[in-house]
């Protein structure tokens, strides 16, 4: 007689289906809430499953089971469905601003990389030409995109321009959360600097670039120019 | 080949051990540089420079480089990346105005027996680096909370006044 006692508390016919379906809600923002549980404190979820049952089964009598059954009812499957519903909200905002957070490490990431690969071609100069005063890069050696003069040129942006097709620069997203804490978009700037045409870089390449076990020789093994894989459709804001 | 004699210094006297964090993105660096392209890139580099010394001769160019020497930039290249895994230029992390600078020394010595951490310093800007002022929002994702650590603990460094250092600064050049 639960359900007909329900029936009247909740006012609704069909007690049964909807409570079985947010039963099953319930249930799956649980296991959402757990990953997320887990992930926090990182532990396995076999462990934390193990120990939730093993506290639900051996200091919770089953006298107190059925009560909370049953005070649950009174509250009406709607509560219960609720609840269901801000769980899988939080779940879905915490992972959505772990994924945001986890492409600003790999941008952050992927600028330091460039930024060492630039200076270490600074040091090939020194290599090439002798001492401190020596390394001075040839003017004729530059790009746009970075300083140079009459009386020097600029070897790390001609490095990234042969080999990108242009220089790599990063802009603010106004979309992103973390606002000024952000890594920003790179852009790749195609062509003379007040003329480029900016491309913006690739997840992926970022990704696969910072961590090997991601297989960045894939993109040379194409006989490809390594930009060509880089660059994904113009940026819509130029 | 891992990179060797890799040496890390944050020149903040809060700032801790950045080693393990920078040395993937070295990694990362080499890998760029050792490409089949970059190499083209840099020994058509190198060979501009030769001709151009051989066009115009400077003072500037320490060592007078024959004109047959243009043909072995490649060697001459794969000798400096050799060199530069083996004996990485020393890493500061600090304050600056962009992202990194190059400071190169004299190193003096024979083609072959380019020592980099005789011939400079790479100083990386940390703010840039991290471009964070506050910790980023939890949770990590699995693995990754250290890394993050590193740009978040930077950032909240670069709120506070910087403290006079206790060490020297290493001279830069542009």
């Amino acid at each position: 007689m639960v359900n007909a006692e329900e029936e009247r508390l909740t006012g609704r016919k069909d007690v049964a289906s909807y409570r079985a379906k947010a039963k099953e809600e319930e249930a799956r923002a649980q296991e959402l809430w757990d990953d997320y549980h887990d992930l926090k404190r990182s532990r396995s979820p076999d462990t934390e499953k193990k120990r939730r049952r093993h506290a639900s089964e051996s200091h919770r009598p089953s006298c107190d089971r059925d009560t909370a059954a049953e005070a649950e009812a009174k509250t009406g499957a709607r509560a219960a469905e609720q609840r269901a519903k801000d769980w899988s909200d939080k779940v879905s905002a915490s992972r959505g601003k772990a994924a945001n957070a986890y492409r600003n490490h790999k941008a952050f990431q992927f600028q330091m990389t460039l930024t060492i690969a630039h200076e270490l071609v600074h040091f090939f100069t020194c290599y090439i030409t002798g001492g401190p005063t020596a390394g001075k890069t040839p003017p004729p050696v530059h790009s746009s995109h970075y300083y140079h003069g009459p009386d020097r040129g600029e070897a790390g942006g001609y490095w990234e321009n042969e080999m990108f097709g242009g220089a790599i620069f990063f802009y603010e997203d106004t979309q992103d959360p973390l606002m000024a804490r952000q890594a920003g978009i790179p852009y790749l700037g195609s062509g003379e600097f007040k003329k480029a045409t900016y491309w913006r870089v690739s997840f992926s390449y970022m990704e696969a670039l910072v961590d090997p076990t991601k297989g960045w020789s894939r993109f040379l093994l194409r006989r490809q120019q390594v930009h060509e894989q880089v660059l994904h459709a113009p940026a819509a804001h130029n | 080949m891992a990179i060797g004699a890799l040496d890390v210094a944050c020149l903040d006297p809060s700032g801790g051990d950045f080693k393990h964090v920078v040395e993937p993105l070295v990694e990362g660096a080499m890998r760029l540089l050792e490409s089949t392209k970059s190499r083209d890139v840099l020994t058509k580099y190198g060979a501009t420079l030769l001709d151009l010394q051989e066009a115009k001769p400077s003072k500037q160019m320490k060592y007078n480089h024959k004109a047959a020497d243009s043909d072995k930039v490649s060697t001459y290249l794969q000798v400096f990346l050799d060199k530069v895994r083996s004996s990485f230029p020393k890493i500061y992390l600090e304050r600056m105005a962009a992202d990194g600078v190059a400071s190169r020394r004299d190193w003096g010595g024979e083609l072959m027996d380019y020592d980099p951490k005789l011939a400079g310093h790479i100083t990386l800007d940390y703010v840039v680096s991290s471009s964070s002022t506050r910790p980023l929002p939890l949770p990590w994702p699995r693995g990754y909370h250290f890394p993050f650590s590193l740009y978040t603990s930077l950032a909240e460094l670069s709120n506070s006044s910087r403290p006079s250092p206790t060490w020297s600064t290493p001279k830069k050049s542009a």
